[in-house]
């Protein structure tokens, strides 16, 4: 993975994302907490002590910190080139040539990305006017919808910057280098 | 799938919906051989094809709906609790502990490093979803032995990449959630399904290395003879395990915990378990949340262009179409699988694993339903064509996690080396497909 921090604004970028990366993480932490206390919770039901009952929001809550978990995770993930893509046409070419592909291939993803991100400001924003509750709890729904509006912005950023980066080295204003192969699962 | 409502057809253009399909797989394809990431390429493309369909606006909904629910779905909550499971277990030297075992069991026999190097293999699956990700800690721990006692690097590394495929087969298994949210099959089921199969392919692999030494002893030279009590010894280390697998997937199959409990309490289990053999760290602790974060933001991309192209697919027809002509051929159902498995292993020679289920599933599934096959046999089957793509050049994602750990091999000599295990996972495939029962009996009796 590479891990370029040109300008400050890159630098920016990346601690910005990575911190929202680690709130992300501790949102993970509590998804799982909240799954195994639950669980222990409904094996002791017939006792009777305070966390002896199953956690009743636990589905409600999973869901919540997953959506923003997921956001919060996808701006270092897009920083870090984490993305699956088929590379085995492009790894032959040259460097440069490859640079101009990313270039392109940059701006598409800015553009899907950007039509994804507006639309959960919008969505965010109906959930406060229609002042929407989770099932439940009855807590309001907005908060979250915002925060996942707002972390998938840096998606965007940090599409921005990989394609002011592969563009100067398109245009042969930086040397090309080759990138690295970003993560897979499977 | 999300629950989200397609809208009602209003058809803006007048472009025939199938003349459209194949203009909009070309971009896709286009666009992934140019390097866009699979997520943005499928969302890309099935939103275009949407807008030229239903119109610009109700395209956008869709678009902004799967973004916005897709991670908000409680099922899929077993993804990221199953990545961190493994994540857990792999960093916390689970993986060692589990080949040493097998080792004191199997290494005084020919080729019993590689004998136990599947084993090893097998009994991590148990505990991880992932086939690069067992792949790739299996080559830590079991490539430098194996290069100690002087193996040849072929059938070194072919056991490896071939015995870390078994991942997504045995449960849990990432690909087979991803399966179950797609086709709306039972997740639980699915797992249970792929256990037998999953122990099958250790024995099927493990044969092959008894043959290949048999054949050439020289290539796995016997390891030295332990007794009965250092067996028994070795055997502290790997009952953590045996007791996280059963309480997981034996709560599956019990019906006492639903999959997306399990998963929570897999990930607990394996975290426990890593605290009870001292080897977890606050900084692997912190390393192994943010790199399931990470990959879940980069599965839940995928996920979400997929659904968004499927809504394309769905709202052009294009499925139903293709059952309809499937149906008009004078082929039995049984050649149609075939064509199909045979398609599958041609495209896992050059796509990855989880984008080949997303992008397939869609179109071969209602096919397959169709023709009466049963859904969590299909699910099992796919994993296993989907396990030979892992192994098979010119793009086998494990053979490349191997090559990346030992830049000394070269990529022919992992190839030549994998090259009998494809051909015991075929004759595998083969069986299951002929033998359903192999795959569907413990489903059956699920509580």
């Amino acid at each position: 993975m590479t891990t370029q921090t040109n300008g400050s604004l890159g630098y920016l970028n990346e601690r910005v994302t990575l911190w929202l990366a680690r709130i992300g993480s501790v949102g993970l932490a509590g998804m799982m907490f909240l799954t195994l206390f639950d669980v222990i919770g409904r094996a002791l039901s017939h006792w009777d002590c305070w966390f002896c009952h199953p956690i009743a929001v636990s589905v409600e809550v999973t869901e919540i910190i997953m959506g923003m978990m997921i956001y919060l995770g996808i701006g270092y993930t897009t920083f870090l080139r984490g993305h699956i893509r088929v590379d085995i046409l492009v790894i032959n070419l040259s460097p440069r040539i490859q640079a101009v592909l990313d270039f392109i291939t940059g701006i598409i993803a800015l553009v899907i990305t950007l039509l994804i991100s507006w639309r959960l400001w919008i969505y965010a924003h109906s959930r406060l006017v229609n002042g929407d509750l989770t099932q439940i709890g009855e807590v309001p729904v907005w908060p979250y919808a915002f925060i996942m509006a707002f972390s998938s912005m840096l998606m965007v950023t940090s599409l921005l910057l990989y394609i002011y980066l592969t563009g100067r080295m398109a245009t042969g204003i930086d040397t090309a280098i080759a990138p690295d192969s970003g993560a897979s699962a499977g | 799938m999300p629950q989200t409502q397609v809208h009602q057809r209003d058809k803006v253009s007048a472009m025939d919906p199938i003349t459209l399909s194949i203009l909009i797989f070309l971009l896709l394809f286009l666009l992934l051989a140019i390097g866009l990431p699979i997520g943005f390429a499928m969302a890309t493309t099935g939103f275009l094809g949407s807008v030229v369909l239903i119109g610009f606006d109700a395209a956008l909904n869709l678009l902004g709906q799967t973004a916005y629910e897709t991670p908000i779905t409680f099922n899929l909550s077993v993804v990221p609790m199953f990545i961190l499971m493994g994540y857990f277990a792999s960093n916390s030297g689970l993986s060692e502990a589990l080949f040493r075992a097998c080792n004191t069991w199997l290494g005084y026999r020919r080729g019993g490093l590689a004998l136990a190097t599947i084993g090893g293999c097998g009994a991590f699956a148990a505990v991880c979803g992932s086939s690069i990700a067992t792949a790739a800690t299996m080559t830590q721990v079991a490539l430098p032995e194996m290069k100690r006692f002087n193996y040849d690097y072929s059938l070194a590394t072919g056991s490896i990449a071939a015995g870390g495929t078994v991942g997504i087969l045995i449960p849990p298994s990432v690909i087979l959630v991803l399966y179950g949210i797609l086709t709306e099959t039972n997740i639980g089921e699915l797992f249970i399904a792929g256990f037998l199969p999953g122990i099958l392919t250790i024995i099927f692999f493990m044969a092959t290395v008894a043959i290949v030494t048999r054949i050439f002893p020289d290539a796995g030279p016997r390891g030295e003879k332990t007794t009965f009590v250092q067996k028994i010894v070795a055997l502290k280390d790997v009952w953590g395990t045996v007791v996280l697998f059963l309480l997981v997937i034996g709560g599956i199959y019990t019906g006492i915990f639903s999959p997306e409990e399990a998963a929570g309490i897999g990930a607990s289990g394996a975290l426990a378990l890593a605290l009870l053999a001292r080897t977890m760290t606050w900084s692997i602790f912190i390393d192994c949340l943010m790199k399931t974060v990470q990959t879940s933001a980069m599965i839940f991309t995928i996920l979400i262009g997929a659904i968004v192209f499927n809504y394309f697919l769905v709202l052009s027809n294009v499925p139903d179409a293709i059952g309809v002509w499937i149906e008009s051929l004078p082929f039995s159902s049984t050649v149609i699988m075939l064509i199909i498995l045979l398609i599958y292993l041609i495209m896992g020679c050059a796509l990855d694993s989880l984008a080949m289920i997303l992008l397939t599933i869609p179109i071969f599934f209602p096919v397959i339903a169709n023709l009466g096959f049963d859904p969590i046999w299909f699910g099992i089957i796919v994993v296993m064509v989907v396990e030979l793509g892992l192994i098979t050049p010119p793009v086998g994602m494990n053979v490349f996690i191997i090559k990346g750990m030992a830049q000394e091999v070269p990529l022919s000599k992992i190839y030549k080396g994998v090259l009998p295990f494809v051909i015991a996972q075929v004759a595998l495939i083969a069986l299951i497909v002929y033998f359903p029962e192999i795959a569907l009996y413990l489903p059956s009796k699920m509580g």
